[in-house]
């Protein structure tokens, strides 16, 4: 049975129950309204990203359901991200971060994971200066402040 | 990652200043995710970006701080000036001149640090690190040499922060466990590649040293003591010094920081725990058995000791402390007897892992009252030990819920047994068996027992006439069930066991094999056919390796193998011994199956 989703520029979409239910908002949603064919509201996320985030869900729809990972050891995150979901992520900053909003607003773990992955690439590698420009970020220390940083974390920088 | 925006894309803050103000990434929470992905080396640099991402990113680099010994370029440091009143004059004076960078700014981040793996720091900066480092939890210390009064007052001052510590490659760490009773919420505790001076050696360690520690940190969850050297007086220099089965640890005593002082003209007589307890026998220390049995002692749950010459009196009375082990380790001991095997069931019944590689003293009949005693064994590792077929049949027919066995090198073992244990332990998920001569590719030929003997799950012909393969030569396999297969309801398989029904069970363990995933295989005596048939042609397997083959991999063969066999194979390694066209025609076939050799 289909589910209608509204956005908040009030355009619906028809998707499969399956698919909507990668989302555990929209999963518990239904499992509190019971069979219902009524249009459900989503009033956090734009036509534009839902239909993204759609995408992402019809793609994923069959993945098995992620266990929990209980270690938060970052040595043994990976930062690998699959080939067709580098893909859906190469779209601009500014639907970047609606998708990670969205993602958690909706409570869609594995986009949510995805979507800090991406950000966190972004943001690897790169030296404060680089950072900066590649979010448009306006520098508010003094250089004198910024050597101090420097220097007290430079035991993170070495190799 | 490509860089993915250019400027005239730049991330406009989207227009809700109320998280914008605070949060870099627009929630707390996605700050932290997003954080989590980051290594040590970004996040220094997403600290200097400007005032939020320091106030997000520099905690979190603080947390797990990194320490080592590194020494300031700059000659004299005034803009460290600062005053700490946490600090004593002393020590700030100390702090002044030290060179240690980090150290310093400690003063400020201190109170982040949560974790602390520290290398080659001094023992006298570790009375500021109790001070500076008020939340610290966990703390590993590498290639230092620590007194014991250093060790008292970071341990008094932070007796209720720190849950976990580990020295690893320490050198002279006498008396360590006499500040370790400090700590009252000590959960895990390992000392690892250490010397401990004379400590560890005394007849007296355990009731002085290690059960003062058990009593006096109720919380303590595991204690790892493995290859600790100790410097023994008493040893002529220049003696064998692992001797016999240790030749696997004496490349380890390379790995130990060779100490700066007098103290390396001492380790050339030193030896690891497991090795060197037979120097100064123990057993001449009296009664430890006849220890009166404290239920609830200690909760200890988990004690990996590499045993070595430890008596088993000695390592009984330890057991005895601890009766809610969960997980125990006690490989290359040699004293371990059958009679104390016996008894483990009154002293530790949770037992569910239990690993005895190399313990030369015990027999078939010791391991099968073992096995009796412990159906609800989960893992078991057994390398090394003399096995016969009786045993694995007892161990199949005992401990059915076993998911992890090792037999690695075992004497004694031949196919019947292999098959016991695949046929009636149906929960196993890992399976190794490397070195285990006497097998064949008859295994997985006869992987189906024949149906007319459903009420002997076991060859009862086993020795009688052994048969003629077994002539054949040496073969080893391994085998590496792992795999989503979902198991038939507990209430299923109970019921199958009480009624042993041969062929229930058959169909159990084939469901599980039709299911298998990778698979590595390697005999002289096997044939990839045969194994391969025998096993149903698994169709949804994964990965194979084949190390060793009766015949070369022919062109037939390798046509059979990918089109008809296993279909979904999607990395192979086979050797190559001349046959290139073959693996050619697998390259052209399917690319890439074979070029992922580094996958393994």
């Amino acid at each position: 049975m289909p589910v209608i989703l509204v956005s908040s520029d009030a355009q619906e979409f028809k998707v499969d129950k399956e698919v909507a239910e990668r989302s555990i908002l929209i999963k518990n949603m239904l499992e509190d309204v019971g069979e219902s064919d009524s249009p459900i509201p989503l009033p956090n996320v734009t036509a534009a990203v839902l239909t993204k985030v759609i995408e992402y869900c019809e793609h994923h729809r069959n993945d098995p359901v992620q266990v929990p990972d209980e270690t938060d050891d970052p040595r043994k995150r990976s930062n690998d991200i699959e080939e067709w979901d580098m893909k859906f992520m190469q779209v601009d900053q500014e639907m970047l971060f609606e998708i990670i909003l969205a993602a958690n607003y909706l409570d869609i773990k594995p986009l949510l994971d995805v979507g800090c992955k991406t950000v966190a690439n972004i943001i690897k590698g790169k030296t404060p200066e680089e950072i900066r420009k590649a979010f448009n970020i306006v520098n508010d220390f003094t250089p004198e402040e910024e050597a101090q940083i420097k220097k007290e974390n430079e035991w993170a920088e070495d190799r | 990652m490509q860089l993915l925006v250019d400027s005239a894309l730049a991330y406009t803050p989207p227009p809700k200043p109320s998280f914008a103000a605070r949060s870099p990434f627009m929630l707390p929470e996605l700050d932290r995710l997003i954080a989590s992905h980051l290594d040590r080396t970004t996040l220094a640099s997403a600290a200097r970006v400007c005032k939020l991402w320091h106030s997000i990113f520099n905690p979190v680099l603080w947390k797990r701080l990194s320490l080592k010994h590194v020494a300031d370029d700059d000659d004299r440091d005034d803009e460290f000036n600062f005053i700490s009143r946490r600090l004593t004059l002393l020590q700030q004076a100390f702090l002044h001149t030290s060179r240690n960078k980090v150290l310093k700014g400690l003063v400020r981040y201190g109170h982040l640090v949560q974790e602390l793996l520290a290398t080659g720091i001094t023992d006298q900066e570790l009375p500021l690190l109790a001070v500076l480092c008020p939340s610290l939890r966990v703390l590993e210390l590498e290639g230092g040499r620590y007194t014991v009064e250093s060790l008292t007052e970071l341990f008094q001052k932070r007796r209720d922060s720190i849950q976990i510590v580990r020295f690893k490659h320490c050198v002279q760490l006498r008396d360590i466990f006499q500040p370790l009773a400090y700590l009252e919420n000590l959960r895990e505790f390992e000392l690892y590649g250490s010397c401990v001076g004379n400590t560890i050696n005394s007849p007296n360690f355990f009731e002085c040293e290690l059960f003062p520690v058990l009593k006096r940190c109720p919380q303590l969850r595991s204690i790892v003591i493995e290859q600790v050297y100790i410097i023994d007086q008493n040893i002529v220099q220049g003696e064998d010094e692992g001797g016999g089965g240790d030749g696997a640890f004496s490349g380890n005593a390379m790995t130990i920081n060779p100490p700066q002082n007098t103290s390396v003209s001492a380790l050339s007589p030193t030896s690891i725990l497991s090795a060197q307890l037979r120097s100064s026998r123990l057993v001449s220390v009296p009664h430890y058995a006849t220890l009166p049995l404290r239920p609830g002692s200690s909760s200890l749950k988990s004690l990996v000791l590499d045993c070595g010459d430890i008596p088993d009196s000695v390592i009984m009375a330890l057991l005895k402390r601890c009766p809610l082990l969960e997980q125990l380790s006690l490989d290359w001991s040699r004293e371990l007897t059958d009679a104390s095997l016996r008894s483990f069931q009154y002293i530790c019944p949770n037992i569910t892992e239990l690993s005895l590689s190399r313990c030369a003293q015990l027999s078939s009949e010791g391991f099968q009252t073992l096995f009796k005693s412990y159906p609800g064994l989960i893992s078991l590792d057994l390398n090394g030990n003399i096995l016969s077929d009786l045993v694995l049949g007892e161990l199949s027919r005992s401990c059915q819920f076993l998911q992890h066995l090792s037999i690695n090198a075992c004497q004694n073992v031949t196919d019947f047994g292999i098959q016991a244990i695949l046929m009636n332990c149906y929960r196993l998920k890992y399976f190794s068996m490397r070195q285990v001569a006497g097998l064949s590719s008859l295994l997985f030929d006869d992987i189906m027992m024949p149906s007319n003997n459903t009420n002997t799950l076991y060859p009862v012909q086993l020795g009688s006439s052994l048969p003629s393969y077994l002539s054949g030569g040496l073969g080893s396999i391994t085998e590496e069930f792992s795999g989503g297969s979902s198991l038939p309801s507990s209430a299923t398989t109970a019921e199958s066991w009480e009624q042993p029904s041969g062929d229930l069970l058959i169909q159990t363990r084939l469901q599980q094999i039709d299911r298998l995933k990778h698979l590595t295989l390697g005999g002289h005596s096997l044939d990839l056919r045969v194994v391969l048939e025998g096993l149903h042609r698994p169709r949804e397997l994964e990965s194979l390796r084949i190390t060793k083959l009766k015949r070369a991999l022919t062109w037939a063969d390798a046509q059979w193998l990918i089109d008809i066999a296993a279909p979904k194979l999607k990395r192979l390694a086979v050797p190559v011994f001349g046959n290139r066209n073959v693996t050619d025609w697998i390259e052209d076939q399917r690319p890439g199956l074979l070029s992922s050799e580094k996958y393994w």
